[in-house]
């Protein structure tokens, strides 16, 4: 067995072993962490200002300051640099040839307009503009941001839900058992993109919101999981011996099962992700998702849908973004579920 | 025998550490309530290893698990009877402590490991913590501390460079390596009692002995003592000092390991003695007891051994005593012809008790009931 997983090797190691024979879910989770790095560095790979300048004999980092400045929380501490990103400073025209200034890839805001509307791809704009001369290259890379971290906060949400409620009803067992169990068909029989329409238009449409409310109804699949995990693990042996050295319930809920029913949960977690990334892109395609001029794939479908007829090279982007970013994370969800399965390697081995 | 009630602190000293009176434990099943222990009474002395035998489903993991009070609300509870243990020169009846007293009675005072080492330890934390966690749990050392010290009770259990076993995870782990994990762990916080319930049944005979001489030199230098769940006569001959036989949910001879050995009273414990294979016999078939152990669900009225039962078969035949169905009238029926209870436990010979109509209590100075 060259390619069995090494016996003293961890948990996660083997898990690793086992995912990485899986050549889709490989090639998934490349996709993945490129989106996600894409996600997490848009302001350096497009945007209309540089990276590092020289600017009247001084230096700025103003693309690098920004990417900083949109981590959560963390993010306000570092102060903008001005007078980059100031309304009404435009850099292109501000910076010199003679000044020194490194571009992104992709020179051009997400919601910089230009007077070439409608251009079709070409090397300045690679993949065209749109009704009012955004780039859509820029605009692609900037909604990435918003889809991958709509996916992950609801999915993060959602997890946090369903790991309590899914582990409550299975740790404490009878009526609470009985009582959650119900709540959760509940909430699984609700049509969630209805509910979230009908939700969205009491609250503001934007981001923010988008991501607790999938986040608030797409929890049930997790609790599922967890319970029955809970349920099958509450039994094993190594709970009562736990209990036989002291170990109290809170201990045994925290450091006994919830560790052990966390891989099943990742695995439809990362389901998930792809989940709330079509129902992101659904509800900025509707409207009440994340509003322009702020770009996401759902809005540039939109935009590229009202122009569907006369320039239909519009179109592609958003729908190609999204088809890779769903089958990726499915692919990636894929792997880790037959990774997790130990029933995958006696096939693998007979 | 000095008894519990009367105790004082000169007596303490001989005072039993457990002392387990007329336990009685129900388990729900679809079929009503089954009684797995049914008015056990023995107790287990400071310093000595006390054996439990019997066959399956003869009530001795119920037992162990009814002391330390785990079994779960849902499968079944505790129905009666009492359970005194000597906390901290306290006589206290666990059956009677809240929850939180008992969870500080668990893993502090009474430790147990089990049968199975393979699942008995948490796939996903390194072995060390999982011994250190005793020790949290009871919020006896910080997590430093802890560490440390599972690390030195590592090396105590004979695993060898502790401190990088430590960081291993269990499946890293032989079976032998896991129960000595196992051990370390119910040591922690030096228990009084440690209750092995089946400790070597998983492992490799070799491994066995390693794991059986490593209890027995752990309890001699923690002073501790040792209640023994086994089926295994031959690890019972090995350690233990006294050994209490159970059939149906019921202890049917309690006696020093040499006496019962050398003189059992009760027809099953002779018949257990009977099967054990020996390299000197010639035979080609073990001896067996006729029949199996009959269903928890409606235990025989009367003795409840007394259908596999050898000894009143024989007496039957003999003619001169009333017989019921080919056996002792006696074993089926109270004197005065009352569907019969089972036989209480006696002392027979001095030390020696055992629950059998046909061995005659011993006269002298005779106990109220079946103290020990």
């Amino acid at each position: 067995m060259t390619r069995g997983p090494d016996q003293h090797a961890t948990g996660s190691q083997r898990l690793w072993q086992r995912f990485r024979r899986n050549r889709a879910g490989v090639v998934g989770l490349g996709c993945v962490l490129s989106l996600l790095l894409i996600a997490m560095l848009s302001p350096l790979i497009a945007g209309n200002v540089p990276i590092v300048c020289r600017y009247q004999d001084q230096w700025y980092a103003p693309a690098v300051v920004e990417t900083v400045r949109r981590i959560p929380i963390v993010g306000r501490i570092v102060r903008p640099s001005k007078p980059f990103g100031l309304p009404g400073f435009d850099a292109k025209s501000e910076l010199s040839d003679a000044d020194t200034a490194i571009w992104p890839l992709i020179p051009f805001g997400p919601t910089e307009t230009s007077t070439q509307s409608f251009a079709s791809p070409s090397s300045t704009h690679w993949l065209g503009t749109d009704e009012i001369g955004r780039d859509i290259a820029a605009r692609m890379v900037h909604g990435t941001t918003v889809s991958m971290s709509v996916g992950v906060v609801a999915m993060g949400i959602a997890g946090f839900i369903g790991l309590f409620i899914g582990g409550i009803a299975g740790f404490a067992g009878g009526w609470v058992d009985a009582v959650l169990s119900r709540v959760i068909e509940v909430v699984i029989c609700f049509p969630v993109l209805f509910l979230i329409l009908s939700v969205m238009v009491w609250l503001e449409p934007n981001i923010v919101n988008v991501m607790i409310i999938i986040g608030i109804t797409r929890w049930t699949a997790v609790a599922r999981f967890t319970r029955g995990e809970f349920i099958k693990l509450k039994e094993q042996e190594f709970v009562l011996a736990a209990r036989a050295s002291g170990a109290g319930t809170l201990r045994i809920a925290v450091r006994h099962l919830l560790p052990n029913a966390l891989a099943p949960a990742l695995v439809t977690l990362t389901f998930g992700v792809a989940q709330a990334i079509l129902i992101e892109a659904a509800l900025s395609w509707l409207g009440f998702g994340v509003q322009p001029p702020n770009p996401s794939w759902g809005n540039l479908l939109r935009s590229a849908y009202v122009h569907l007829r006369s320039d239909p090279y519009m179109v592609y982007p958003p729908c190609v973004a999204i088809f890779v970013a769903v089958l990726a994370y499915n692919l990636v969800g894929d792997a880790l579920r037959d990774a997790i399965d130990p029933r995958t390697e006696l096939q693998a081995r007979t | 025998m000095t008894s519990v009630q009367t105790a004082d602190k000169s007596g303490r000293r001989h005072q039993p550490l457990l002392r387990v009176e007329g336990l009685r434990t129900e388990y729900r099943s679809d079929g009503g309530t089954i009684t797995a222990v049914d008015n056990v009474t023995f107790d287990v002395r400071r310093g000595e290893v006390l054996a439990i035998v019997g066959e399956s489903g003869c009530g001795k993991s119920a037992t162990a698990m009814s002391i330390m009070r785990l079994i779960s609300p849902t499968a079944g509870r505790i129905a009666s009877g009492r359970v005194l243990f000597d906390r901290d020169e306290e006589s206290v009846d666990l059956l009677l402590l809240d929850e939180s007293a008992m969870r500080s009675v668990r893993g502090q005072h009474i430790s147990m490991i089990f049968q199975e080492p393979m699942t008995s330890l948490n796939p996903i934390h390194q072995v060390g913590d999982q011994v250190a966690e005793a020790l949290l749990a009871h919020g006896l050392a910080n997590r430093r501390e802890a560490w440390d010290r599972a690390v030195t009770m590592l090396g105590k259990v004979g695993i060898a460079a502790a401190s990088e076993r430590a960081r291993d995870f269990p499946h890293q782990l032989s079976g032998g390596m896991r129960q000595r994990v196992m051990i370390a762990m119910a040591l922690m916080c030096h228990p009084k009692l440690l209750i092995a319930d089946e400790p070597t049944t998983a492992l490799d005979v070799t491994v066995q002995a390693q794991i059986l001489d490593l209890l027995l030199s752990l309890k001699e230098s923690q002073g501790m003592s040792v209640m023994l769940v086994s089926h295994d006569l031959g690890v019972v001959a090995e350690t233990a000092d006294r050994v209490c036989v159970m059939y149906a949910g019921q202890v049917v001879e309690l006696a020093p390991v040499r006496e019962l050995f050398a003189n059992p009273l009760h027809p099953y414990t002779r018949g257990l003695l009977e099967s054990l294979p020996r390299i000197s016999d010639a035979k080609e078939r073990l001896t067996v007891i006729p029949g199996s152990v009959p269903n928890a669900r409606r235990f025989p009225d009367g003795c409840r051994f007394h259908p596999r039962c050898g000894l009143t078969r024989e007496l039957a035949c003999s003619g001169n005593r009333p017989v019921t169905d080919g056996v002792l009238a006696r074993c089926i029926r109270d004197v005065d012809g009352q569907q019969g209870g089972s036989p209480t436990l006696q002392e027979a010979e001095p030390e020696h008790f055992v629950a059998c109509w046909e061995v005659p209590a011993r006269q002298d100075n005779q106990p109220e009931s079946a103290h020990v």
